[in-house]
């Protein structure tokens, strides 16, 4: 559980062309944890994909809390619980996708990314594959925390490619990492401490192809009274206007400021132990 | 698909489907039989999750018809393209062979002749498509079928490439080509032209030549890169007997600027052409001898300094990139709000460094961590933070805490209290111990100090108890280990004499009775500690301290002046306990279950037992002498037993049986005693000694006491005496600490103790605990 109150809200759109949604959102307030999986691939199960991503993370989390699933001692002993817990919630949910995916020819070769945020303490762990995003709203100012694994921004990390060129790149949506593509993938970890009146957002590929940066940045400082679920759909709303090629999905997540705590909960917290 | 696996057998396009040979991401392939020509034909199938997507269908279909234009002996033929029963089909001509990769399998290398013959084909039939404005943009020895009669056929024309390539379509792990042989610019997302095709085929003779890939890495990201940034290689390095215009040509084809290619396959296929026939002039001019050097003719000078300036300058680009890698990742990663200093990069390579030697699960792949907020300021801030809120929280506990229990613990200490005084001396003979329990509050304390001591100590019980609930008892092992040690030295404040002289009266100090009661907290602590499920390795070694603690304190609680016997069995009890003792320890060291707790626990009590024993048996012996002694001398006229036991003793004495009946008196004999009360023998007995002994030897005391033993001994007979004696002498020490806490400050020291144990575990729970939390 996080020491903050924090608030959730959660959308996804289809979009404008496409038949299906083959995105995934997933909160819980319960766990503190916020999931966006953008599946692709098979002939028509990137939903399943992005679906077991989401679940089977959530669920190993959920064990691994109640103490229903122990982390194996062995299993990078030196990070701290949060990561450890999400990590192998992530291994865990990339090889059901993958055994899934073995099955049967209709789900041969589905993928997803997934971009997942767990809030535990005053930190923030986020597990990233793919090309979902997280940014993070503090203090007015809107950055892009996590890095997209796609072949476009890989050329651009090497300076091969100006950032300008990769939005309009033929290879975009080339991904370098995906779930479910192989049984062993490697997981980008991030942590950092969060603070009160953080705004996170998490968004599948459609929002940033709709809206720029500054444009999210935008809607996000505006409503700033405004409740999460109307922000969250007003960012998908506009996404869809200018773009709308793509599925859209959006989970934004307020860190509240502190509530003053009567001094029964204070004394409580005194004699818990 | 369902539905592609239900088309086996049916009709399309005048075609019967006969089975599947291929399925890839875009469709799947079949055999199938045309019915009119009746001939083998292949039909390739639009996915029908495409179906719908309009771009998707057009480019099929216009692809398709491009190619059905080519009538070209190296491209495969396209019979029909269409539309029905809601599939999209291309209908071409089915080939029975193999794909030039399989030939390479089998073959490592091909002669360089037929290799030749192979990729002339294939640039003439590269060089008509393009002349159409189809680019294959997929060109590798899996796309190249070589027919039964060694014609080569390019198949699988771009068809569903292009559509993966859309930006609208879904995203894909793969990219469009295959990374072993994809061009600069295709990879690098950049607009096509024939000449990506032309890298492709340059790749595909360096690897059908060599039988290795131009470029190899660990996954596609790093092939993708080398084929963007590293130099090309030398197929003549893999293979002797490349001629250097030909490895000049693959490094040609393979330039990574476009403008620094062949332009058109039809270039390249007649270079390939002229070579070849220039070749052929030599080999006959010089009679089959070997081919002599045609490096140095004209055209191939220029080739030679194009590639060398293409590498030279890729490799000064690389060297430029990696001066200035962080202004160019900077721009791309951008930093969160807060950070300040390093660039995310050279964090990445310091934690990927860090998760690349951590071991992890068999199904994990190792993971990549990133901490984006490493940075210094930030941290620092958290840290002192963290810091005062472990001072408050510290302090509040340490102050708070203890003050709020100790409203709720007074009662408690109140009824502690009067036991304390109670055990000790405020007894008033003749009123009930209810009656003594509400007297003892209103009377004055015994000692001055007591009171304190007891109230002080059991407060902070109770706290620490309440703080830390047993679960974290073990975090203080050391605080009770010190201060168990420092409180048993303790005693040595404990008389009103200068410090200076307590030497002198050490002797006094550390009497059987102070080591009785160390004693008794020993054995408590150890055997709790046997009961202790999941100890800890300190736990373990506070177990084993405790237990030879326990032993010494044994042995020296029962230390009196009477040394022990050296009666054989006894005289050993010590090895034994001392045998037990270390099994009590072994288990503390080496086993941690609790299953086995009953044994050591019993191991531990033994070897107690065998100690006391041998402590007290010379005291036990010494009495029992005197006791023998004494009845020799004293005068009880013995009575004649009834006739019933008279007979039944001539009995045995006749058949020779001894059943010791004198050992069970009041069966086999009588005497002046047996028919008095217990006063009255008690008074005879007591008057008979005094007359024996002269009332010298015994004082008030040891007089009652041997009143007693000679008293159950003509009562009972021999053996209830012993044990009488066995009793009082096993009890010995405690009767004697019983008898002098009335006079010395014993239960004081116990309180000290408990007090000081009661801190020491407070502190160090408090202290570490907060490094938990």
């Amino acid at each position: 559980m996080s020491s903050f109150d924090i608030e959730f809200a959660a959308v996804t759109e289809i979009g404008k062309i496409r038949e299906k949604n083959e995105d995934n959102v997933l909160i819980s307030s319960d766990l503190s944890l916020g999931v966006v999986a953008d599946g692709m691939g098979g002939h028509s199960a990137g939903e399943i994909a992005s679906n077991i991503a989401s679940l089977v993370l959530a669920e190993t989390i959920r064990k691994i809390n109640h103490q229903q699933l122990n982390i194996p001692p062995s299993f990078l002993p030196k990070l701290d619980l949060s990561s450890r817990k999400l990590l192998l919630a992530a291994n865990l949910a990339n090889e059901a996708i993958f055994s899934t995916a073995q099955t049967s020819t209709i789900y041969k070769m589905m993928g997803t990314t997934m971009t997942g945020v767990l809030l535990e303490g005053d930190i923030a762990t986020i597990v990233h594959v793919g090309d979902s995003r997280l940014y993070l709203q503090r203090d007015n100012k809107f950055t892009q925390i996590t890095t997209d694994h796609s072949l476009a921004m890989e050329h651009v990390r090497r300076g091969l490619l100006t950032k300008e060129e990769a939005n309009h790149s033929r290879i975009q949506n080339v991904l370098t990492r995906a779930m479910g593509i192989k049984r062993n993938i490697e997981f980008d970890l991030l942590r950092f401490p969060i603070q009160a009146n953080d705004t996170l957002l998490l968004c599948s590929d459609g929002l940033y192809k709709g809206l720029n940066d500054s444009q999210m940045a935008q809607i996000l400082q505006q409503g700033h009274q405004t409740p999460l679920v109307r922000l969250c759909k007003q960012l998908v709303r506009c996404a869809n206007d200018n773009d709308g090629q793509d599925n859209i999905s959006t989970v934004l997540i307020k860190i509240l400021p502190p509530r003053k705590i009567s001094l029964k909960q204070r004394l409580k917290k005194l004699f818990s132990f | 698909m369902t539905e592609s696996v239900s088309l086996v057998g049916k009709e399309i396009s005048g075609c019967t489907i006969l089975q599947k040979v291929a399925e890839g991401g875009m469709g799947a392939v079949y055999k199938a039989r045309h019915k009119a020509l009746n001939r083998i034909v292949c039909v390739k199938v639009l996915s029908p999750s495409l179906a719908n997507d309009k771009k998707a269908v057009e480019l099929f279909l216009t692809e398709a018809r491009a190619i059905a234009e080519l009538d070209h002996p190296n491209i495969v033929n396209v019979y029909n393209v269409g539309r029905e029963q809601g599939y999209y089909f291309i209908v071409m001509s089915y080939i029975e062979g193999q794909t030039l990769s399989q030939i390479i399998k089998k073959h490592k290398q091909l002669p360089i002749g037929i290799i030749l013959g192979l990729f002339e084909g294939v640039l003439s039939g590269l060089d008509a498509a393009h002349s159409k404005g189809i680019i294959h943009r997929d060109i590798k020895p899996s796309n190249i079928l070589i027919t039964q009669e060694g014609q080569p056929k390019i198949v699988d024309f771009g068809i569903a490439k292009k559509i993966g390539k859309d930006k609208t379509t879904t995203k894909t792990t793969e990219l469009a080509g295959t990374a072993y042989f994809i061009a600069p610019e295709q990879a690098l997302g950049k607009d096509l032209d024939t000449r990506a095709d032309l890298y492709s085929v340059g790749a595909s003779l360096f690897y059908v030549l060599t039988g290795r890939f131009p470029y190899s890495g660990r996954n596609t990201i790093e092939i993708i890169q080398k084929h963007i940034n590293d130099p090309v290689p030398d197929p003549a390095i893999y293979r002797q007997d490349i001629p250097p215009w030909l490895s000049r040509a693959v490094q040609r084809l393979m330039a990574k600027q476009p403008d620094d290619r062949f332009q058109t396959a039809k270039e390249a296929f007649l270079f390939f052409q002229r070579m070849r026939a220039e070749e052929q002039r030599k080999i006959k001019e010089s009679d089959g001898e070997k081919i002599v050097n045609l490096s140095e003719e004209g055209p191939l000078r220029l080739v030679k300094d194009e590639v060398f300036n293409t590498t030279t300058s890729i490799k000064m680009e690389r060297a430029f990139q990696k001066q200035q890698p962080a202004a160019k990742v900077q721009r791309t990663s951008a930093l969160p709000p807060l950070v300040q200093g390093n660039t995310v990069k050279e964090q990445r390579k310091k934690v990927w460094s860090q998760a690349n030697s951590m071991p992890g699960l068999p199904t994990t792949d190792k993971a990549k961590t990133a901490k984006i907020y490493q940075a210094k300021a930030a941290p620092q801030l958290y840290k002192v933070r963290k810091l005062a809120d472990t001072t408050i929280r510290f302090l509040m506990k340490l102050c708070v805490l203890p003050l709020l229990l100790g409203i709720i613990v007074a009662g408690i200490v109140f009824l502690f209290h009067s036991w304390g005084k109670v055990a000790s001396v405020h007894t008033v003979s003749g009123v009930g111990l209810g009656q003594n329990l509400i007297n003892s509050l209103f009377s004055q304390p015994y000692a001055p100090s007591q009171f304190h001591w007891m109230l002080l100590s059991l407060t902070s019980l109770l706290v620490v108890w309440l703080l830390n609930r047993v679960k974290s008892y073990s975090h203080s092992i050391t605080f009770i280990v010190l201060t168990a040690v420092v409180a048993y030295l303790a005693g040595l404040c404990a008389p009103q004499i200068p410090l200076l002289h307590v030497s002198s009266v050490t002797r006094y100090i550390f009497s059987p009775e102070y080591n009785l009661a160390y004693l008794l907290l020993a054995l408590l602590g150890s055997l709790v500690l046997c009961f202790t499920i999941n100890r800890s390795m300190g736990q373990g070694v506070l177990g084993a301290t405790l237990v030879v603690a326990t032993l010494v304190l044994t042995y020296f609680s029962t230390r009196f002046s009477i040394p022990p016997t050296t009666l054989r069995p006894v005289a050993l009890f010590p090895f034994l306990g001392m045998a037990l003792g270390l099994g009590a320890i072994s288990f503390f060291v080496t086993a941690q279950k609790k299953d086995s707790a009953l044994g050591p626990a019993l191991f531990l009590l033994g070897g107690v037992a065998c100690l006391w024993i041998y402590g007290v048996s010379g005291i036990q012996e010494t009495t029992l002498t005197t006791l023998t002694t004494l009845t020799q001398k004293v005068n009880i006229k013995q009575i004649a037993p009834p006739t019933d036991v008279q007979q039944a003793a001539q009995e045995e004495k006749r058949y020779n049986i001894n059943s010791k009946r004198e050992l069970f008196a009041p069966k086999n004999s009588t005497n002046e005693l047996t028919h008095l009360s217990e006063d009255d023998s008690a008074k005879r007995i007591e008057r008979e000694i005094i007359r024996v002994t002269g009332g010298q030897a015994f004082n008030e005391r040891s007089l009652a006491l041997f009143t007693h033993f000679l008293t159950t001994y003509y009562k009972g007979g021999y053996s209830p005496m012993k044990y009488k004696v066995w009793l009082y002498t096993m009890g010995l020490p405690f009767d004697n600490f019983n008898r002098n806490a009335q006079t010395n400050d014993v239960y004081s020291l116990l309180l000290i103790i408990l007090f000081a144990c009661s801190v020491g575990s407070c502190i160090g729970t408090i202290v570490l605990r907060e490094k938990y939390e």
